[in-house]
């Protein structure tokens, strides 16, 4: 396989931050989970997180559509997504969830056939005669690099899958009612090494389209093709810039320690 | 280290010893069930004829079937089901999608456990005194409420366990996606978890159309043909109750006949349902 090289990404048009994170604090009942983290995610670029567990990468990236908040937890600061303060938002959050995707680190294919499993999400959103729906589910499937492996057999159950074609299958889902921005939860560390190039390749050629946020605790991956990185530790995000940069010449001395595997 | 030839020796007996006493105990336990099987079969076959399932339960001493009876049974059972169901699976979805931890559900999972256990006479006696009394006679709706107070449950724990073993891993997948919680649960929840309480639905049914002893304070019997649930209502259990204390040897050799097409139905049901879980997996 061919990764497109480190050279496209000045090449790529100047983006602007999709969701700017401002003195983001975030508790778990009596527990900090985040301590004033401020971070800005580019638009069509792909952002890493990495940190040894517990850090807070997983905490920072579900507070940026909000999945599954509960009474329990609170949260201080601002989640600007587009000027909106997303933690802001009372009751309904369809319309946020419609712009932020979101993929999980062990694939959750629904129990229901392939072409169900993309038009469920679109069936959320529009009401579409069959033809156009055919191609929406078409478009999704070629867009996660599915749509040869399973052109066939779209009928069949999602769960009849290889587990990487599950993933892509998710991503697929994800992308079918075209979110702004995809969040990546670990989506390659269930994954073999084939399965996981295949989903590195495709994040590399969906970042034309979104802004990508993937929390990793694969060094090699986030090196490979994130555009960005955040490195947290404790909550804190210690140390946050271009990969090239943080990987070959980290300033902080915790940031040297953890990438060059003295600790995490 | 090498164990000691002696320690080792003893640990091999011990274990001869327990595997063996687990054989002879199993034998038992399915040799018993084999004698009852057997004499259940061969007696019942005896006495199994096409009148059994065409013909009304006659006069002593005369021919006859048990078709009221069967009629009976499948209409009390039925409409058990269809009224226990409903209930039971939003119940069941209550417990394991919105209550989980709450107060409530606590409490509600508390009672629906010993309703589970309460001995099903307590329950015939519960509709007699709601319904039977009031009414003034027994009947047919008397003996259906019975029969779905026992079924209802068992099909909560089913569709409770059943939702609960699926991933919540899905439930993020469609929040995540935008899906409401209801949406959530018809399309991806009850997917998953669907042949279990079918599964559950099915395990109800064989229970219930064996009990007697509610159906004795409601429906009562009837030695007609009847199919108004107002009136009282003849069911196999009781049937076979009557029929088997009866001096009278039609009667009894029906009771057998009888016996055997509930245990036979009994079985097909679990099979069914079996066959319905594993499909699922």
């Amino acid at each position: 396989m061919t990764l497109a090289t480190r050279d496209d990404a000045t090449a790529l048009p100047l983006t602007e931050a999709k969701i700017e994170v401002k003195h983001l604090n975030y508790f778990y009942g009596q527990n900090q989970a985040l301590k004033d983290v401020s971070i800005d995610f580019l638009d069509r670029r792909v952002t890493t997180l990495i940190g040894p567990s517990g850090c807070g990468k997983s905490t920072l990236l579900r507070a940026l559509n909000r999945i599954s908040d509960s009474p329990g937890q609170r949260a201080e600061g601002q989640v600007l997504l587009e000027d909106q303060n997303i933690l802001d938002i009372k009751g309904d959050l369809t319309a946020l969830r419609a712009r932020v995707g979101m993929v999980f680190q062990k694939p959750t294919p629904f129990p229901m056939s392939i072409y169900d499993n993309i038009a469920f999400p679109i069936r959320l959103y529009r009401r579409l005669p069959r033809p156009e729906m055919d191609q929406e589910v078409e478009q999704a499937l070629r867009k996660a690099a599915l749509w040869e492996e399973v052109k066939d057999k779209l009928r069949q159950s999602g769960l009849s899958l290889s587990g990487g074609q599950q993933q892509r299958l998710c991503i697929a889902r994800a992308i079918a009612i075209k979110p702004e921005v995809l969040l990546l939860d670990e989506p390659a560390s269930a994954l073999d090494p084939i399965s996981t190039a295949l989903i590195d390749e495709l994040v590399w050629e969906l970042r034309q389209d979104y802004c990508l946020i993937m929390v990793t605790h694969n060094m090699q991956q986030a090196a490979r093709i994130g555009d960005y990185v955040g490195f947290m530790y404790l909550g804190e995000l210690v140390e946050f810039g271009e990969t090239e940069a943080m990987f070959s010449a980290p300033k902080q001395k915790r940031t040297e320690d953890y990438i060059t595997g003295r600790f995490g | 280290m090498t164990p000691e030839p002696a320690l080792l020796a003893r640990r091999n007996a011990v274990e001869r010893l327990m595997v063996g006493l687990a054989w002879v105990v199993t034998g038992i336990a399915l040799g018993i069930l084999a004698l009852i099987l057997f004499e259940l079969v061969i007696r019942g076959m005896a006495s199994f004829k096409l009148a059994t399932l065409t013909e009304t339960t006659p006069a002593p001493g005369s021919q006859g079937g048990l078709l009221n009876a069967i009629i009976g049974s499948l209409a009390m059972t039925g409409i058990a089901i269809a009224v226990a169901t409903p209930v039971a699976v939003l119940a069941g979805t209550y417990l394991a999608e919105y209550g989980r931890h709450s107060r409530f559900a606590h409490v509600t999972r508390f009672l629906n456990d010993t309703l589970l256990s309460a001995p099903s006479i307590v329950i015939g006696l519960f509709v007699y005194g709601l319904v039977v009394r009031p009414s003034g006679h027994f009947s047919g709706w008397a003996g259906a409420l019975s029969l779905a107070l026992i079924a209802l449950p068992v099909m909560v724990r089913t569709t409770e366990d059943m939702l609960n073993m699926v991933p919540d891993s899905l439930r993020e997948a469609a929040e995540a996606l935008g899906a409401p919680r209801w949406r959530m649960i018809f399309s991806v929840a009850y997917r998953a978890a669907m042949s279990g309480i079918l599964t559950g639905i099915l395990l109800a049914v064989a229970r219930i159309s064996g009990e007697t002893a509610p159906l004795l304070f409601t429906a009562l019997n009837n030695q007609f043909m009847s199919s108004s649930m107002n009136g009282p209502m003849a069911s196999l259990p009781v049937a076979i109750f009557q029929f088997a204390m009866s001096p009278y040897k039609n009667w009894q050799e029906l009771a057998w006949a009888g016996a055997l097409l509930i245990s036979v139905t009994v079985l097909l049901l679990n099979i069914i349902a079996r066959v319905t879980a594993r499909r699922g997996r």
